[in-house]
């Protein structure tokens, strides 16, 4: 048998149950996007699932927040660079919109053009070079920004993860690595970075790797540069290249593959086109000892958020204290060579006084080498 | 298009069910037979319109034939030389398609003639339209075709709900219905036909979609020639199994629901297979339509059981080898075939011995062992059914095979127990649950899926349990007669005893749930610095 009012039941079911959805969901807000902002310590204040999902997220928080001035780059910009540095100068609002894994010059021009739609007031973008990252990747669509931007508010994923951040602030309470609210990733919790500093020579040269031994110029990740720079001008756009600090044990490894060469050849012709500036120059900072306890850096790779406040402070002309002298430096197609020698010269110091992590990495590159030998 | 996208829940479904109901007031059956054909045609070309004309062309082509056949006053010689000739077009159109590619793979790589492999797309749809359509030539052979119009049979051809992947229907099941189901009380066809689609849209979307990820993750690490252990291997297995099981027991759900929210009932085509209790019950549960094609137009032409014992065999084994290469056009499906043909002979054999009617085996003990060997024979078949190469195949028997002390092994096993299900650090920890990434990493540890995809080990329990021990949907539903072909006892003593507001809001809870699951928030796994 089946009632008359079956069918009724069934709509007034289904928009209770989506009440209730859409009640919960949005007062947990595991994914800090709800359009009523609540806010309970031991409920919601922690968002353990706001994280890895920075395409996802960044496009609709952009859309969202509106920011003068918007970061692309990889997981050092995204990890370092912490908008809120630039409160109060000509930059603010920013909004650091570094999308880690694989972003591409390619990608970010394709991002570009994306936020100038969703943004109007955009003026300022800022973009981190990284060199080994100057390869393919995925180019958002229009369709990924409204499907991403749906998933994010009415998906089985939201109901899921605003379970787990209810639990995990109930039971854990503890901080958590997640995305902040303006976009830059915060980890609490950050492992030693020695041991990570250890691990470098074994994970370089490594599969995870593609052609750890090569550095070549590639022209279509130049080319991704400079459809940046012609759509920051299409746009009357602000553009500024970041070059960012680039501790002396990588600065080790593009000397070991040869690839300062590359390295020159990009700075001089992006140096010619564009605004660049490099935090890379031998300082006390970039050149931190390796230890436990590091200020400046979290890993090999990426610098900490007090040296991304540093850069910013620098970008912005705000007064700071203690900085390098030459912890900033404006580069020019006449300038290049010489930054670079001086980059040389600190790598050669450092390897001279670090003989046991050169032979740790010496070996590993003469493993991967003779492994690659067999293989072929 | 499929039935679980937002273009058919939202759109296509209300405005063709919108449509139907206006147009079905009238007395002319034209209209709303019409108004289901025309939707049909436009279903079958959201995905690409050019197979249309290919669809249509074929239905041209077979209402020809029909029409000889049936009205053109031929001789019994006449007619079956017209239905070889109908059988011979059909065929050729499904072997152009879906297997000249492989055919000239296979020529090419034996004779090494350097050939060009052709790179041919598959209609959608065409392997199961191309048998639907040969039951009806072989019907009117047979003088079994009643109302044979234009519009009636390509209304028989191309019904949306079973137009895709079945079941596959005869001609006499469904058009007797075309008359009565414009008289039928549409409101209730509608709760019944929704909720049953509810019902199967849960089991594809929520539970086959969700276990498809570890099975997709497991296999795909061992076609990239990396290892796993052997209790990943086994989550991996499982995986596929069930997935596969509620994919296609949530299609034929949801296929059935929808032809009943237009008055129409299809037959049966998945009935708990995994509850067999031996390889004859499964084909006598899992895609029933297709096991019941191949009994009536291959195995009894074939000459069936009468031609002794081993003919009897013989004739199983070439039907089940043609069943897997139906399936798909590559080696692993015709050793999947051939592999159920082995086991169906096998167990004919069993039955013809007279120990295996001891009262030993019919206690509930014994059926219990049965269903749980059935299921593992299944399931370790699936494994050639979801393997792209015969040697992605044998590296996951491999893996299956723990009958070592190395952790790759048993000890993989300790793993599994520990973080799934003994250690609540572990098993507990809600943050680390269910993180389906957007891209697995390149290289996943071996023991990945066994340790780190929690719950893991929870949800293949939860879905083993529903698999085993509820009831499936003609169970529940089986008092409003969902399906063709229905067991007596399931009409007669269904669950449900009424569709009240307690159903509703369960169903409409599902529902919310399914339609969540489409959309996904899928984290980055960073695997390169």
């Amino acid at each position: 048998m089946i009632e008359s009012g079956y069918l009724r039941a069934l709509v007034l079911s289904l928009a209770a149950w989506l009440s209730l959805y859409l009640i919960f969901t949005w007062t947990i807000d595991p994914y800090g996007v709800s359009p009523i902002r609540l806010e309970f310590p031991r409920i919601n204040a922690l968002k353990p699932k706001r994280t890895d999902i920075d395409r996802i997220l960044k496009p609709y928080e952009v859309w969202r927040y509106q920011p003068r001035t918007i970061f692309l780059g990889t997981s050092r910009a995204n990890q370092s660079l912490d908008p809120s540095t630039l409160d109060g100068t000509r930059f603010a609002p920013a909004y650091n919109a570094a999308i880690p894994g694989g972003a591409s010059m390619k990608m970010h021009a394709a991002y570009l053009e994306q936020y100038l739609r969703l943004d109007h007031n955009l003026r300022t973008v800022i973009v981190e070079l990284f060199l080994p990252h100057m390869v393919g990747g995925p180019t958002p669509t229009w369709a990924d920004f409204i499907g991403n931007t749906v998933s994010l508010f009415a998906s089985a994923n939201t109901l899921w993860d605003s379970l787990a951040t209810l639990a995990y602030n109930a039971v854990s309470g503890r901080p958590i690595h997640q995305i902040e609210r303006a976009g830059y990733f915060y980890h609490p919790n950050r492992p030693d970075p020695k041991t990570l500093f250890e691990r470098f020579p074994s994970y370089i040269w490594s599969a995870a790797v593609h052609q750890p031994d090569r550095a070549t110029f590639d022209q279509a990740a130049f080319d991704g540069a400079l459809e940046i720079i012609q759509i920051a001008r299409a746009n009357n756009l602000e553009l500024i290249f970041l070059i960012g600090p680039s501790h002396p044990y990588p600065d080790y490894y593009y000397d070991a593959i040869g690839a300062w060469g590359v390295i020159e050849e990009w700075l001089t012709k992006l140096s010619a086109l564009a605004t660049v500036y490099s935090f890379s120059q031998p300082n006390g900072w970039v050149d931190e000892p390796i230890s436990p306890h590091m200020t400046y850096w979290y890993d090999t790779f990426h610098y900490s958020l007090a040296m991304g406040r540093g850069m910013l402070r620098s970008l912005a002309g705000a007064p700071t204290s203690g900085l390098p002298d030459n912890f900033m430096e404006r580069l020019t197609p006449d300038r290049v060579a010489s930054n670079i020698e001086r980059r040389r010269a600190a790598v050669r110091r450092w390897a001279e006084a670090n003989p046991s992590l050169v032979a740790q990495f010496e070996e590993a590159r003469r493993k991967w080498l003779a492994s690659e030998k067999t293989s072929h | 298009m499929l039935f679980n996208s937002y273009v058919f829940i939202f759109c296509f479904l209300p405005i063709v069910l919108a449509g139907y109901a206006l147009l079905r007031r009238g007395s002319n059956l034209l209209w709303p037979v019409g108004w289901l054909v025309l939707a049909s045609l436009v279903y079958y070309a959201w995905w690409r319109p050019e197979f249309l004309l290919l669809l249509l062309f074929s239905i041209t082509v077979n209402f020809g034939f029909g029409t000889l056949i049936i009205d053109g006053g031929l001789s019994r010689a006449q007619s079956r030389a017209i239905l070889t000739i109908g059988i011979v077009f059909n065929l050729c159109l499904l072997g152009y398609f879906k297997y000249a590619g492989f055919f000239v793979a296979n020529v090419d790589s034996i004779l090494g003639l350097q050939w060009a492999v052709p790179s041919i797309v598959l209609p959608i749809g065409i392997s199961f339209i191309t048998f639907q359509k040969i039951a009806f030539l072989v019907d009117a052979h047979r003088g079994l075709v009643r109302n044979f119009t234009l519009l009636n049979y390509a209304f028989f051809v191309t019904f949306f709900p079973q137009l895709i992947a079945g079941p596959i229907t005869h001609h006499s099941e469904i058009m007797p219905q075309i008359g009565p189901s414009q008289r039928r009380d549409l409101a209730a066809d509608i709760a019944v036909g929704m909720s049953i689609f509810v019902v199967g849209l849960f089991k594809k979307v929520v539970i086959a979609d969700s276990l498809a990820v570890y099975a997709d993750a497991g296999y795909a690490t061992v076609k990239a020639g990396h290892p796993l252990d052997s209790a990943s291997a086994w989550v991996t297995v499982l995986s596929y199994s069930f997935q596969l099981y509620y994919d296609f027991s949530g299609y034929s759900d949801m296929a059935v629901g929808l032809a009943r929210m237009f008055g129409f009932q299809l037959p049966v085509n998945f009935y708990s297979p995994y509850k067999s209790t031996s390889i004859i019950d499964f084909w006598r549960r899992w895609h029933i339509t297709l096991s019941r094609f191949l009994r009536d137009y291959l195995y009894i032409p074939l000459g069936g059981n009468r031609h002794g014992t081993l003919r009897r065999y013989l004739n199983l084994g070439i039907v089940m080898l043609l069943g897997g290469l139906w399936h798909g056009a590559n080696w692993t499906f015709v050793i999947w075939g051939g592999l159920h043909g082995l086991m169906l002979t096998v167990n004919h054999a069993w039955r013809a011995l007279p120990v295996s009617r001891s009262l030993a085996f019919k206690t509930r003990l014994a059926d219990r062992v049965a269903v749980l060997v059935t299921f593992t024979a299944v399931t370790l078949a699936w494994v050639l059914f979801r393997s792209e190469t015969l040697a992605d195949a044998k590296a996951m028997f491999a893996y299956l095979w723990p009958m070592t002390a190395d952790p790759m092994g048993w000890p993989s096993f300790k793993g599994l127990l520990r973080t799934q299900f003994t250690d609540l650090r572990y098993a507990l920890t809600l943050t680390e649950w269910f993180r389906p990434r957007e891209l697995w990493p390149a290289i996943l540890p071996p023991d990945y899926l066994a340790t780190a995809t929690r719950p893991m080990g929870l949800l293949l329990v939860g879905v083993g349990i529903a698999t085993f021990a509820m009831p499936n949907t003609y169970q529940i539903f089986g008092r409003f007669k969902p399906a063709l072909g229905l067991p007596e006892e399931t009409l007669g003593s269904g669950i449900l005893r009424r569709l009240d507001w307690r159903v509703a809001i369960i169903v409409a809870g599902m529902f919310l749930l399914a339609v969540l699951r489409l959309s996904h928030v899928s984290p980055f796994l960073y695997y390169q610095f």
